[in-house]
């Protein structure tokens, strides 16, 4: 099972989006994919149509395997399933602070869903806390959507310092520019400057209402759309991380 | 139509429009929605012994992948891509895989056949949630052979899947359903793989080879060896068709052991018929019997091919290949002219002679067939005696040097009381029965090895000295120096145990366990 955290320290910069149709085509190629939206505002729960069940909530997380297993509801679309957020996991830091090995908790938490899928995309909250470590650390491949600013660049630099700082493999992130605006000069020219950079990937995501959309529409914009040129970005950005991680 | 482990699925009887009655018992908020049509084509595997389904299990082809799913929960033990559908294949000649090694389990000679192919058509619904979230999914389905050459009428299903997750949300509609009263019922997958099979008239075969004839003690002999040879010519019947394919090498041997069985009986309880109007049904039999010879040799060693591989070292591995070929070429061939000989007059001929002699139920004259009226509890003790006298006197005979000769017969005498006591296992306790064949075995096992060992190097020697000395064919002549050499190795360590097989045989404890079945078998 290869596991893919989209993570981003800033909120509205497509990390959702990303989400949501990252696991929509890899599950569509009939390989089993599970999507766990963990943040509290629920936002992937909420395009796939899903609430969580009563029941579930931050401690059932937090209590691994069979608990997390109960709470997995399949999506519309074959092969990909969710783990619906709940609004209790605004607590999650507290809680993991108040365990023994809070950064490698998720890690072992998740041991339980390897026989049963092929990829596991976390959908995290915008923010650097316990909880983001965890999942640092439980993630094969760490994806940063970054709009093409400069303060977007300055915060990225920091996360990858942040890796260094605290004994985590900064060779596990890999950003992609998000919501790319041609016609802005800035846009074009972050782009340009670092669209090489090692901890970059080459495919970028064009700002498109299309993918604003889809909280209407409420499905992945390459179930609705496929044939957009966003819905196209993704497909091609899929295919680059895919092969990131098979090297 | 591998069930998902939340399956339910309803057989309808009638016309019952159960989507109408879904829609008014959904929840608040909820809906049906558009339906979307599908067909599929589903082909059903087993062997001609149904090996797949008394191990119950189904084996499927459906889109180009065929599922190996448990009878009893509906649950897909296994899949493997199959791109063709096949009108058979054998479990050895599947990718390796989990799906393989379960057929292989179900048979490893016997050759799975398209059994049956069905076209099914399947509309489905998705049921909505106040979010508009699909919750579950309600099919229909149809089906008919795919042929259409029958009119065979399949049961038709509603089926209702929840999706992960959603059981919960869905048993509250499953409860407001209607009452099923007459007009549908909860089914298994078995159930519904049955009512497949049955609407194809494919169930109630049950072929088999093995004799399990249940005879009366004091019906006359004659009788119960009619209905024996009933049963053979049966089985020879029963076997034609696949001879003739050239399914697997199992219709072949099936056939040559009715054929055997047949002879043997009525050769080892002669005073059952008139000896004038048996005689020519006798040499019929062995003909027939001569005549498959070389078609099942070249099976035979055609099916040792990977043992024979194994036994040599990597580099003379391949040299065996021409051997090979030229016995597939060899087998084609024998299996043309057996085909021929099958299908021309004489054979159907033969067997139509032999039919109407087994039909005749009137008693034969007492003076040229003294037995014939005899209880046939009484003729079975005698038979079995004498031929389990044979057996003893014959072993005890067998010198030192145990030849080749004296094994070879001695396996003979040993199969002639084998058929008896199969025969009339019916009269004996099961116990008892199963008693005397355990004592048996390990005498027929060495000289079954024995014999079979012999053939087999009488084969491989003619094969070297045929070689032609101009076709390089000093690879080969190695590779079967080699097989020789291992082959009278294994035979020769036989040999040397038989003496002590056959005195473990030659015991009071067998003497005990034939005069326990027999005694019994004299007073019944």
């Amino acid at each position: 099972m290869k596991t893919i955290a989209l993570y981003s320290i800033k909120g509205g910069v497509g990390k959702t989006a990303a989400a949501v149709n990252l696991s929509f085509l890899a599950a569509a190629a009939a390989t089993p994919t599970l999507i766990c939206d963990l943040d509290p505002q629920g936002a992937s729960s909420f395009y796939f149509r899903i609430t969580a069940s009563r029941k579930h909530n931050s401690e059932k997380l937090l209590k691994g395997n069979s608990k997390i297993l109960k709470q997995i509801k399949a999506t519309d679309f074959p092969h990909l399933d969710l783990l619906p957020s709940d609004l209790s996991y605004r607590n999650l830091d507290i809680e993991l602070s108040e365990s023994k090995k809070p950064k490698k908790l998720l890690a072992r938490n998740l041991e339980g869903l390897e026989a049963e899928y092929r990829y596991l995309f976390f959908d995290c909250p915008p923010n650097l806390t316990l909880l983001s470590e965890s999942v640092f650390r439980a993630s094969d491949l760490i994806l940063v959507p970054l709009i093409p600013t400069t303060l977007s660049i300055r915060t990225f630099t920091q996360l990858i310092d942040f890796f260094a700082d605290n004994g985590l493999d900064s060779a596990k992130i890999a950003g992609f520019f998000s919501m790319e605006e041609k016609k802005k000069s800035m846009h074009r020219e972050i782009v340009e400057e670092y669209q090489s950079h090692p901890a970059m990937l080459k495919q970028t995501i064009p700002y498109s209402s299309d993918v604003e959309k889809m909280g209407l529409t409420r499905a992945p914009l390459n179930a609705t759309h496929p044939k957009t040129s966003a819905a196209q970005a993704y497909s091609k950005l899929w295919e680059e991380v895919r092969e990131k991680m098979d090297k | 139509m591998s069930d998902t482990p939340d399956t339910l699925y309803l057989r309808i009887n009638g016309e019952e429009p159960l989507v109408q009655a879904v829609g008014q018992n959904l929840p608040a908020g909820w809906r049906v929605g558009k339906s979307s049509t599908r067909r599929e084509r589903l082909v059903f595997y087993d062997t001609f012994e149904e090996e797949a389904f008394r191990k119950g299990l189904a084996v499927m082809r459906r889109k180009g992948v065929l599922s190996v799913i448990d009878l009893d929960n509906g649950a897909l033990e296994a899949d493997t891509p199959l791109a063709l559908t096949p009108p058979s294949f054998f479990a050895a000649d599947l990718p390796e895989s989990k799906a393989r090694k379960r057929l292989l389990h179900c048979s490893s000679l016997r050759a799975f056949i398209n059994r049956c192919a069905i076209d099914r058509f399947v509309t489905s619904w998705r049921i909505l949630d106040q979010e508009d979230k699909t919750v579950a999914t309600l099919e229909y389905e149809s089906s008919h052979k795919s042929d259409k050459s029958s009119e065979a009428v399949f049961p038709r299903y509603y089926s209702i899947t929840p999706l992960k997750g959603f059981h919960k949300e869905l048993s509250t509609m499953l409860m407001a359903l209607p009452e099923p009263v007459d007009a549908y019922r909860v089914t298994s997958f078995r159930e519904r793989f049955i009512a497949i099979m049955e609407a194809a008239a494919l169930l109630g075969r049950g072929y088999t080879s093995k004799l399990h004839m249940q005879l009366d003690p004091r019906a006359p002999i004659h009788e119960n060896v009619r209905r024996l040879l009933q049963f053979t010519s049966s089985i020879m019947e029963a076997n034609e068709e696949g001879i003739r394919k050239d399914i697997d090498s199992e219709f072949l041997h099936d056939f040559r052991v009715a054929v055997r069985r047949s002879r043997s009986i009525m050769r080892l309880l002669n005073g059952v018929f008139e000896p004038e109007k048996t005689a020519w049904a006798l040499t019929g039999l062995r003909e027939l019997g001569k005549r498959t010879n070389e078609l099942r040799d070249s099976d035979v060693y055609l099916l040792r091919r990977d043992e024979y591989t194994a036994l040599l070292p990597t580099a003379l591995q391949t040299a065996l290949d021409p051997f090979f070929s030229d016995l597939e070429a060899e087998k084609r061939l024998h299996h043309k002219h057996f085909c021929r000989y099958l299908a021309g007059r004489e054979y159907p001929g033969f067997i139509a002679t032999l039919k109407e002699f087994i039909a005749l139920d009137e008693l034969p004259n007492p003076e040229s067939a003294p037995l014939a009226a005899q209880p046939t509890g009484e003729v079975a003790a005698k038979a079995i005696r004498k031929a389990l006298k044979k057996v003893l006197v014959h072993g005890r005979r067998t010198g030192n040097e145990t030849s080749d000769t004296e094994l070879h017969e001695l396996r003979i005498d040993c199969k002639k009381l084998r058929y008896l006591l199969e025969f009339f296992a019916s009269l004996f306790p099961p116990k008892a029965t199963a008693q005397v064949l355990r004592q048996m075995k390990a005498l027929q096992d060495n000289l079954g090895a024995f014999v079979d060992l012999s053939v087999q190097m009488e084969f491989l020697q003619s094969r070297l000295e045929a070689l032609p000395a101009d076709r390089g064919g000093i690879g080969e002549a190695a590779a079967i120096g080699g097989l020789l050499a291992t082959l009278y190795r294994k035979r020769e360590k036989v040999r040397a145990h038989f003496h002590e097989i056959f005195s473990r045989f030659d015991s009071d404890e067998t003497g005990e366990l034939f005069d326990e079945l027999l005694t019994g078998l004299a007073e019944a």
